[in-house]
């Protein structure tokens, strides 16, 4: 075929990633002024403040970058294994998907600039931002939720089509992300729509904090699932193609998801555990579910070392490690990944200790769990993502990438690599030692020991400078994707080591699932939510202290 | 669904793993006392009502016992009620926080003093201060244009 | 090439040989000790300052 991509397919798929990436790039900068300022190296000018930068950085890299290119990249695979080509109804949901999302994305990101919102990307009450941000979000949430049914359109009609035959892996895997995102969105569409919304207005003048809080970490944590899960996608479904190899396991790979599914959601009191307003009791059973949803990702690290090993092998390779050198380092379309599976160990460990209980107080929003989620959503996620970028466009656009375009990103994702290491490396330590996260300036007032987190502040904008170059670098080669000669660039899908017959059917009985998250959720949340309802606290009228 | 040997070792290798963490956490918590912050019942408070609630109508330190102390605190945009706190090497204090205002957060950096203040809500947590020295407590959570300002000392002598 | 991926020739009983997966094992072991090890670490470091 001529095309690797149906072309109206790719031009949803590249609307998509461009945006991400314009978003990257802005959120991108914020960032890097914020390193500056905290240490020490420039001032803002008048006109722009450090918690505005702040919450624009948050937005843009958290909100929109991750899900403009999630929707992008899944689109994009849904329509090459399901035949090559999305129906009408899927593309036209897509984009009146993307539309909402922009028109929000556009609205928010209006009112942050206006510091009309700048209550960070959190937007805890009772700090109350106008009320067009929080339409602006939901503008996004809606969006995706089209978007998601426009994925889901695709999925169901090639199943009619295919009755009895098993869904593509890639296929599989995207409805299971959507599934968890309509899940996890009904949490802050609530609180957004039936809080924020008319308090912002005035039309009601308190609003509930705590539930407010519940219901944001009800969809904040699988929030971060929703990033992981098309990673995987990418670790489980195109790497092995890259790398010469096959999918080690189909089953375990949809059963992955499956827990992912379930146990990504009744857990979001692990970003509260220094409430008050919640028992222990409920803490601690949310904090048991939150280590049961580890145990999906250690069946991923056992997939992707198996697949590598098996591949290496199979190549001739022997050893214990031998096989190692049979993976392609100088592919970026390997090399980012793997940079990605590396940074979410020290990841994970670190979101282990964040989840655990009391222990919690030694890190809590300390710049330590800063430094956690740069190695988890802006390195896993990220770094990932760049990687893909580099063959997505070009197959989406009918060009062929070319070694320059893959030298520009190996150079592109070690700076980032680099950078990352330096700035999340101070994070971790800086945070041990007691720095508090998202302020502007850590020295108060000439403080003794304070003063102990000035030099990891330095390493820390040291690190975003170097992540800002790795972005410069990402720009010119976006710029040189443009002039690439046109031709063949593959769409790399793997193919099981195992028949298709080998995979249990029941993996694939959507509404057990749904059902059994639903379950879930209620056994973690419905007692102390209804308490939270039933004996209220006091409700806050709204602050704008900035 | 077939599963490779070596994996099943694997995840149930994980498994275990898990569940040390989970009951070391949970004898410490529940057994031990190490408990994270919390209000055992649930005590609001009216937020614009701080002046005329007690024990919030008057923010300070108490002595309620041989070197232990209650210490009821207000956090509020951009400092602490009361400000600096002088206490005796040694010392046990009872924190008890809320906010009158927006979401604060009260770190006592070196220590695992580290909870959030809610406007409506109670939080407590105790610690007991051995070792002699300035300590520095902060807001870490971002309440507006005056967070990385908001701090104070608490010093035991 | 392609063949070598398949699965393995079957066993005399019959079932197929599992692949030779120990570097995977000893992959993910070690990935397992630095979980072990960072977690009693800030766990110590958690009861130090308790």
């Amino acid at each position: 075929m001529a095309q690797t991509i149906d072309r109206a397919d790719g031009k949803l798929v590249l609307t998509h990633i461009i945006f991400a990436l314009a978003a990257l790039m802005i959120g991108g900068i914020a960032g890097m002024l914020q390193g500056m300022v905290r240490g020490g190296v420039i001032e803002l000018p008048g006109g722009i403040g450090y918690y505005q930068l702040l919450t624009a950085h948050g937005v843009l890299m958290a909100l929109v970058f991750t899900t403009f290119f999630i929707i992008g990249f899944m689109f994009s695979g849904l329509s090459k294994v399901t035949g090559g080509k999305l129906t009408a109804t899927s593309r036209g949901l897509g984009w009146v998907g993307f539309w909402l999302m922009a028109v929000g994305t556009a609205i928010g990101t209006v009112m942050i600039l206006a510091n009309k919102a700048t209550v960070l990307y959190t937007f805890y009450a009772p700090l109350k931002a106008s009320p067009w941000f929080y339409i602006a979000l939901a503008l996004v949430v809606v969006g995706s939720w089209l978007s998601g049914a426009g994925m889901i359109a695709q999925y169901v009609s090639w199943r009619k089509n295919h009755k009895g035959k098993i869904s593509p892996l890639f296929a599989f895997m995207a409805v299971a992300t959507m599934g968890l995102w309509y899940i996890a969105t009904l949490g802050v569409a609530i609180t957004v729509l039936f809080q924020f919304i008319p308090w912002s207005f005035g039309w009601v003048e308190e609003i509930n904090v705590m539930l407010s809080r519940t219901l944001f970490w009800y969809f904040g944590h699988p929030l971060v699932y929703f990033w992981l899960m098309p990673v995987y996608i990418c670790w489980y479904v195109i790497v092995p193609k890259i790398i010469g190899g096959k999918i080690f396991s189909d089953a375990l790979a949809r059963l992955a998801f499956v827990l992912l599914l379930l146990f990504s959601t009744p857990v979001g009191f692990h970003h509260q555990l220094m409430e008050p307003g919640i028992t222990p009791f409920w803490k601690f059973l949310q904090v048991i579910l939150t280590f049961i949803v580890v145990v999906p990702s250690l069946i991923t690290a056992f997939a992707l070392f198996a697949t590598f090993e098996t591949t290496g092998r199979a190549k001739g390779y022997k050893g214990l490690f031998g096989w190692f050198k049979a993976l392609p380092w100088k592919d970026v379309r390997f090399l980012a990944p793997f940079m990605g599976m590396v940074a979410f160990i020290p990841g994970g460990i670190g979101g282990m200790i964040n989840a655990s209980h009391q222990m919690n107080a030694l890190v809590h929003n300390t710049i330590w769990v800063t430094g956690h989620f740069h190695l988890t959503v802006a390195t896993a996620v990220a770094i990932t993502f760049f990687g893909i970028a580099y063959w997505l466009i070009p197959a989406i656009t009918g060009r062929r990438m070319t070694e320059a375009i893959n030298r520009l990103g190996i150079i592109q994702v070690s700076l980032w690599a680099l950078g990352i290491l330096v700035m999340s490396g101070a994070m971790h330590i800086s945070g041990l030692l007691g720095a508090p996260r998202r302020t502007s300036d850590t020295t108060y007032n000439g403080n003794e020991i304070a003063a102990q987190w000035d030099p990891y502040n330095v390493l820390m904008a040291i690190g975003g400078v170097i992540l800002f170059i790795s972005l410069i670098f990402m720009a010119v080669a976006l710029i040189k994707m443009i002039r690439l000669p046109k031709g063949e660039t593959e769409y790399p899908v793997a193919e099981s080591l195992m028949p298709a017959e080998a995979t249990p059917r029941w993996l694939e009985r959507w509404g057990v699932w749904v059902g059994l998250a639903a379950v879930l959720i209620v056994v973690a949340y419905a007692i102390p939510i209804a308490d939270l309802l039933a004996n209220p606290a006091p409700g806050a009228k709204g602050f704008v202290l900035w | 669904m077939h599963i490779h040997r070596l994996e099943k070792i694997w995840i149930a290798f994980g498994l275990v793993m898990l569940a040390v963490f989970l009951t070391v956490l949970g004898i410490f918590a529940f057994s031990q006392g190490v408990q994270t912050p919390h209000s055992y019942a649930h005590q609001g408070v009216d937020p614009e009502k701080l002046s005329e609630t007690p024990p919030f109508d008057q923010p300070g330190v108490y002595q309620i016992g041989e070197n232990e102390y209650e210490a009821v605190i207000v956090t509020y945009a951009f400092g602490f009620n009361p400000g600096e706190i002088t206490v005796p090497a040694g010392a046990r204090i009872h924190f008890v926080v809320t906010s009158p205002d927006v979401v604060h957060g009260f770190e006592i950096a070196g220590t695992t003093v580290n909870l959030m203040s809610i406007p409506g809500e109670v939080n407590r947590v105790t610690y007991t201060f051995d070792k002699p020295g300035e300590y520095l407590i902060l807001c870490n959570e971002y309440c507006g244009i005056g967070h990385q300002a908001m701090y104070t000392k608490l010093i035991v002598i | 090439m392609a063949n070598d991926l398949q699965r393995q020739p079957a066993n005399a009983d019959g079932r197929e040989a599992e692949p030779a997966l120990w570097g995977t094992f000893a992959a993910v072991l070690i990935i397992g000790a630095l979980f072990v090890a960072g977690w009693f670490g800030a766990f110590g470091l958690f009861l130090a300052r308790n």
